[in-house]
């Protein structure tokens, strides 16, 4: 046997396998960021949602009478916001909207196990968004110590004032990134928390 | 003298391809790192905004106490700067960021005040920064406020 015609084909052989292992890592990453930056915009959209609905909290023009927040748990809140956070908004005393989740009715209409849905209900109807956690904590000012102190359920306080409320979700990819060496699938995971104090709630009236 | 062609051109193909390897490599690295800092940075926005909407609505405590005036420590909002603040995040606190905030307020002169003898413009500098990556993430945001004094 040609010991040269050997050498070419081991040679050959290690360029293909090279090659191959090249390609498959070039279609892996390729598919890792594509997924990644899919959840990173939907966290986006979600978050601009969001941030236009708790800001505008409380808006009414008859802010003394209106209850800013109508229901208040810690995956469920009802509560007035602005009407240019709701299409063709048009209430001025603050348009309703609703945002609840329920982590034990799980989407199942992707692969990731985790997913679930957080509705959020206005005047036009219901929409939903996948996350793996959602959460609502309510904060009051104490006036005589200035310190904000945790409150269950504002919505059943009589005076619904210096009020802050944080809010916390996270949201993973639909497809799995990749899979671990175990077998298991890992799912890209984006996490956000933000403490929002709304303006008319917050107001100094004195 | 065919054989040690055949070596070159081999020699060469290696070449072009370990090049092209490791230039694809290093454009998934600079996504892959923009990505993260990209949250990061989008973490660091939401630390600020935070500290923006606590000072919305701050006023003169009795019409008089100038929470941002620097010479009365007694009731200087901003007595320590900077602060460090760590974030949980996730469904069981699995993840932490720690940002330090660096605030400051100086008088502007900027605004168009209705009564200048009674009120105080000032600019609100918010820094938000984030060591964990380097270089380092720093997100900045400004809000404008006026104070009224008892005249």
């Amino acid at each position: 046997m040609n010991i040269g015609i050997v050498t070419s084909y081991v040679i050959g052989g290690f360029m293909l396998i090279s090659i191959l292992a090249f390609n498959i890592n070039l279609n892996t990453t390729g598919q890792e960021t594509t997924i990644s930056t899919i959840n990173q915009e939907k966290r986006d959209n979600l978050v601009q949602l969001l941030s236009c609905d708790f800001n505008g909290l409380g808006y009414s023009d008859d802010v003394f009478n209106n209850d800013p927040i109508q229901e208040s748990e810690e995956d469920r809140i009802e509560f007035r916001t602005s009407p240019a956070c709701v299409d063709s908004g048009d209430d001025t005393s603050g348009e309703l909207v609703t945002l609840y989740a329920d982590d034990t009715d799980l989407a199942g209409s992707t692969t990731n196990p985790n997913d679930f849905y957080l509705y959020r209900e206005d005047k036009n109807g219901t929409s939903q968004f996948l996350v793996t956690y959602f959460n609502l904590v309510y904060y009051r000012k104490n006036i005589v110590t200035g310190d904000w102190e945790e409150v269950s359920n504002p919505a059943s306080l009589t005076s619904q004032r210096e009020i802050k409320i944080r809010v916390e979700t996270m949201i993973e990819s639909e497809e799995p990134i990749r899979i671990s060496p175990q077998g298991d699938y890992i799912y890209h995971r984006t996490a956000w928390t933000r403490e929002f104090i709304p303006n008319v709630m917050n107001h100094p009236w004195n | 003298m065919t054989d040690f062609s055949d070596i070159i051109y081999l020699g060469a193909a290696m070449v072009v391809f370990s090049l092209l390897t490791m230039n694809t490599s290093r454009s998934f690295q600079v996504t892959l790192d923009t990505m993260v800092r990209s949250e990061l940075e989008y973490r660091a926005i939401s630390a600020a905004q935070e500290e923006i909407d606590a000072i919305r609505w701050v006023q003169a405590r009795y019409k008089s106490q100038d929470p941002f005036d620097s010479d009365n420590s007694s009731y200087y909002l901003y007595e320590d700067n900077p602060i460090e603040r760590t974030f949980d995040y996730g469904a069981s606190n699995e993840y932490s960021e720690t940002f330090t905030i660096y605030r400051k307020a100086e008088v502007s002169n900027d605004c168009d005040l209705l009564d200048s003898s009674s009120q105080r413009c000032y600019e609100i500098t918010i820094t938000v920064e984030n060591n964990s990556l380097d270089p380092a993430i720093t997100v900045t945001q400004k809000l404008i406020r006026t104070l009224t004094f008892s005249s």
